[in-house]
C-alpha cells in the first residue's frame, strides 16, 4: 500500500452531496466559464481574505501575467524576483515584457533574501516579486520599507499564501496585488487548474476583469478596453472551490496537526533531516503548512528508498531558475546563488494533505529512520 | 423567447459530469492525464491528424503555434480584419506586428488575393480564420503562403468536422486547431482547445510550451518559455464523451442551416444568406446579410427572437487596435460589419422554433 503525495477523496465524499446540486444549477444555466458562481466565489474570496477585489482567471500562472501588465510592467522593466521558487514566478515577468531579475533566498525560510533585493535594484527597477513559499510569507516589513523609499511595486507571488497573514493583511495585499493558486494540490484547491486575482487597487482590478476576458471590460459595458488574453476560470472549478472553502480553516489546522507529528519524529534524526523552520518576524503571522519540506544531504538516495516503499514525495525544485535551459540569455551561472543553489540540491517534500491520517506520518517517518539505519550500517 | 444562445444543454449530461468529477476527486489524477491523451487519440482518429495535442483554450492554441514558429518582436503576422480579437491580442501579447488581411469579397473570410496584398519582408506569420458558415479557401490561400515562403495557422476554431474539399477544416494549414468552447459546434464543460498538425518539431515545442516548457518527463526542468495552458481530466473527459454524438448534433446544425435555406432564399436580394456546405460544411452560426440590419434585428427582438452581431466595427477600426490598422482599407470586411446578422443555430432549436423565426423573417420582409 502506497502513501501518496496528495490525496482529497476521503474529504471529497463528505462534500459531494453539496458539490453536485451546484453543478447541476451550472448546467442547467447560462454561462459555463466566469459566469455567477465565479462572482459567488470572488465574494467568498474578497470576505474570507479582506480583499477589496478578487478576479478569478484560469489559473496562478495567468494571474501573475495579468497582475503584472495591470500593474504597468513591460518592456525594459525589471522584476527582482527570487530564484529559488516555481517557475511562474519568473516567467510570467517575461510573458508580460519585462526581464526578471534573480536574487538569492535566505537559507531557512525559502523566501527571498532582502538584503540581496537592495543590492539587485537598478534604475529600471519596477517592482519586487516576493514568493510566499510552502509555509511562510516572505520578510514583508523590511521589503515594504525599502520599496516605498523608492518608486517600486510589490507584486507578490502570493499564490500558495491563502491563509497566511501579516499583521491582520492577508497574503497578496501588503503590495500592489497578489495571486491565489488553486491547482489540484494547493491548500485551497479544484480539480484542474484555477486561480485568482487577489487587490485592493480599483485600477489593477478593472484591468484584470477585461484582460480575463480579451480585453473586454465589464466595468465599461463589455467595451474592449486593451489588447487581452483568455483566462477565464470554469464555473465547476468555482463550483468545487465554494463547496471546498468552508473547510479550510480545519484543514489548515488539520495540516499543522501533520508537520508537528512530522516534526516530532524527524527530530529524532537531527542533525541528518532538517525540518521546516519558520521565521519569527516581529509580525503577527500564520504560518500554512502548504507543503511539508525536509532537507537532507542525499536526497536522491532517500527519494528513492520511499518510492521503493511506494511513497511518493516531490522535489520542489530541483534545478534553481537562474541555471534553467530558458532563463540561460539573461547570463546568470552556478555560484551565482549559492542558497538556492544548496536548497535544489537538498530538499524534498513530504506527502501532506488534510484526509492524512497519523499512521500515516509515522510510516513516512519509519521509512525515513530506516534509511538512515541502512546508510549507517552501510 | 427564442434564445441566441440556447441554455441548459448539457443538463441532461450531468450524471456524467458527477461521475467525472468523482474519478478525478477518487484518482488523484488531475490534468493531462490519461482522459486527455485519448482525447488527442480520438481527435486524430476522427480526423486524420497525425498528431493532436489538447489545450486549455483556442486562444492558447493560437498562442502556443505563434511562439512555436518563434514569432516576437519586429515579425509581422497577417490577421483576418473580420474576426474574434482573441487572434490580434495574441499576436500583440508576443510583442509581434498584426497585419489586418480583408475579407473575400462577399465572404466572411479572408481571401487569398486579400493576404497576398499584406505580406512583406517581415511577415512571419498567416492566420486564416474559418467563419460562420464560410470556410477560408485553404488550397488557394496556401499557395500564396506557399510561394512567399510564410508559415500558415489555420484557425479552425469553430470548424472540428467541416471539410474543405476532401480534407478536413484544421489540416490544410502548416499547423491548425479546435476550439471546445461551450458553444462551438463542439463544446465542452468549459474552455478548451486542440492543436492538430504533423509538423514534429511545431507539436512537440508546443506540447512543451502549453506545460510551462517542461517535457512531460522531467518535472521542473523548463526548456522554453511556456505556459500553463493544458487541459483537465474533466474536461478531456466530457469531451470524450460528447465526441461520441457529435456527428448526429453536426447533422442537425446542417438540417436547421437547410431549413434556413429553404424558407429564406425567397427574400433575396434585400437578405443575403450566407453559403451552406451541408453536412461537411461549417454549420457554426447563420449569418444573414441585410442593408436594414440593425432595423431588422430590432423586429425580430420584439417577436421574441434575439439575433446576435459579431464584429462591429471590424478590429482595425476599434480604438485600441488603430494603431495597428496602418493605412490599410478593409472595405469588405467593413460591409459585412454593417450588414451581418446572426440568427440561432443550435441542434436544440426545434422546427416550431425555426418556423416562428423565418415567419418573422417574411413578414419583417413583406412590409415593403
Amino acid at each position: 500500500m502506497g502513501i501518496p503525495f496528495f490525496d482529497y477523496a476521503k474529504s471529497f465524499a463528505k462534500q459531494e452531496a453539496e458539490l453536485l446540486p451546484r453543478i447541476d444549477a451550472i448546467l442547467a444555466g447560462h454561462q459555463l466559464t466566469n459566469g455567477p458562481t465565479c462572482r459567488l466565489l470572488e465574494d467568498e474570496l474578497r470576505r474570507y481574505t479582506g480583499a477589496d477585489y478578487a478576479v478569478a482567471v484560469a489559473n496562478a500562472s495567468d494571474a501573475l501575467v495579468l497582475l503584472l501588465k495591470a500593474a504597468g510592467i513591460g518592456a525594459g522593466d525589471e522584476v527582482i524576483v527570487p530564484c529559488f521558487t516555481f517557475f511562474s514566478s519568473a516567467s510570467s515577468i517575461v510573458h508580460a515584457g519585462g526581464k526578471p531579475v534573480f536574487v538569492d533566498i535566505d537559507p531557512d525560510t525559502y523566501t527571498l533574501d532582502v538584503e540581496a533585493v537592495v543590492r539587485a535594484l537598478t534604475p529600471r527597477t519596477r517592482a519586487v516579486m516576493p514568493v510566499h513559499l510552502f509555509t511562510q510569507m516572505a520578510d514583508m516589513k523590511p521589503l515594504m520599507q525599502l520599496t516605498s523609499e523608492r518608486n517600486v511595486q510589490i507584486l507578490e507571488d502570493s499564490a500558495e499564501g491563502i491563509g497566511m497573514w501579516c499583521d491582520g493583511v492577508h497574503a497578496g495585499l501588503l503590495g500592489r496585488g497578489g495571486v491565489i493558486s488553486f491547482f489540484p494540490t494547493k491548500t485551497l484547491g479544484t480539480f484542474g487548474d484555477a486561480g485568482l486575482v487577489l487587490t485592493n487597487d480599483r485600477q489593477i482590478a478593472e484591468a484584470v476583469r477585461a484582460m480575463r476576458d480579451h480585453g473586454r471590460s465589464p466595468d465599461r459595458g463589455g467595451d474592449v478596453i486593451r489588447p487581452g488574453h483568455n483566462s477565464k476560470m470554469d464555473e465547476i472549478h468555482a463550483a468545487i472551490l465554494l463547496t471546498r472553502l468552508p473547510y479550510l480553516s480545519g484543514e489548515i489546522a488539520r495540516r499543522a496537526a501533520l508537520a508537528r507529528r512530522y516534526d516530532e519524529r524527524l527530530a529524532r534524526l537531527h542533525g541528518l533531516v532538517s525540518t521546516p523552520r519558520i521565521a519569527e518576524r516581529g509580525v503577527a503571522a500564520s504560518p500554512v503548512y502548504y507543503v511539508y519540506l525536509i532537507e537532507v544531504d542525499e536526497r536522491a538516495a532517500l527519494a528513492g528508498h520511499l518510492a521503493e516503499r511506494g511513497i511518493v514525495t516531490e522535489q520542489y525544485y530541483p534545478i534553481p531558475l537562474h541555471l534553467q535551459p530558458c532563463f540561460r540569455s539573461l547570463g546568470y551561472s552556478a555560484g551565482s546563488f549559492p542558497h538556492a543553489e544548496r536548497a535544489c540540491q537538498r530538499t524534498l517534500a513530504l506527502p501532506l494533505f488534510p484526509d492524512m491520517t497519523d499512521a500515516l506520518v509515522d510510516a513516512v517517518c519509519d521509512a525515513i529512520e530506516g534509511f538512515y539505519r541502512q546508510e549507517r550500517r552501510a | 423567447m427564442i434564445p441566441y444562445f440556447p441554455q441548459g444543454t448539457l443538463f441532461p449530461e450531468r450524471a456524467v459530469v458527477h461521475q467525472l468529477v468523482r474519478e478525478a476527486a477518487v484518482s488523484g489524477d488531475y490534468i493531462l492525464k490519461s482522459k486527455c491523451r485519448a482525447l488527442e487519440e480520438e481527435v486524430c482518429d476522427v480526423t486524420g491528424a497525425q498528431e493532436a495535442i489538447a489545450v486549455a483554450s483556442g486562444t492558447a492554441a493560437l498562442t502556443l503555434c505563434l511562439q512555436a514558429l518563434d514569432i516576437k518582436a519586429g515579425d509581422e503576422v497577417i490577421v483576418p480584419a473580420f474576426c474574434f480579437v482573441s487572434c490580434v491580442n495574441a499576436v500583440i501579447n508576443l510583442g509581434a506586428t498584426p497585419v489586418f488581411a480583408d475579407c473575400a469579397g462577399g465572404q466572411a473570410v479572408v481571401g487569398a488575393d486579400e493576404i497576398a496584398a499584406c505580406i512583406t519582408p517581415r511577415t512571419r506569420a498567416i492566420v486564416v480564420a474559418h467563419l460562420f458558415t464560410w470556410l477560408a479557401d485553404m488550397p488557394l490561400i496556401m499557395s500564396v503562403a506557399k510561394r512567399a515562403g510564410v508559415p500558415v495557422i489555420e484557425d479552425a476554431a469553430v470548424a472540428l468536422g467541416a471539410h474543405v474539399q476532401s480534407k478536413p477544416a484544421g489540416l490544410w494549414g502548416d499547423i491548425g486547431f479546435y476550439s471546445f468552447f461551450p458553444v462551438k459546434p463542439v463544446g465542452g464543460l468549459g474552455e478548451g482547445g486542440m492543436i492538430v498538425g504533423a509538423d514534429p518539431e511545431l507539436m512537440r515545442t508546443c506540447r512543451w510550451l502549453r506545460n510551462h516548457g517542461q517535457d512531460g518527463i522531467v518535472r521542473f526542468k523548463h526548456h522554453l518559455m511556456g505556459h500553463n495552458c493544458r487541459m483537465d481530466e474533466i474536461a478531456a473527459g466530457f469531451l470524450l464523451h460528447r465526441l461520441k454524438t457529435a456527428p448526429q448534433r453536426l447533422q442537425r446544425r446542417a438540417e436547421i442551416a437547410a431549413g434556413y435555406v429553404a424558407r429564406l432564399s425567397r427574400l433575396a436580394p434585400r437578405l443575403v444568406l450566407p453559403p451552406c456546405g451541408g453536412e461537411r460544411g461549417l454549420n457554426y452560426v447563420y449569418v444573414v446579410q441585410s442593408e436594414q440590419r440593425d432595423e431588422l434585428a430590432g423586429y425580430l427582438r420584439e417577436r421574441g427572437v434575439q439575433t446576435h452581431i459579431y464584429y462591429d466595427p471590424i478590429t482595425p477600426e476599434q480604438a485600441v487596435y488603430a494603431r495597428y490598422a496602418g493605412r490599410g482599407q478593409f472595405p469588405n470586411a467593413a460591409r459585412i460589419a454593417r450588414r451581418h446578422l446572426a440568427l440561432p443555430l443550435y441542434p436544440e432549436l426545434t422546427q416550431s422554433q425555426l418556423e416562428h423565426l423565418t415567419g418573422a423573417m417574411e413578414a419583417y420582409h413583406a412590409q415593403g
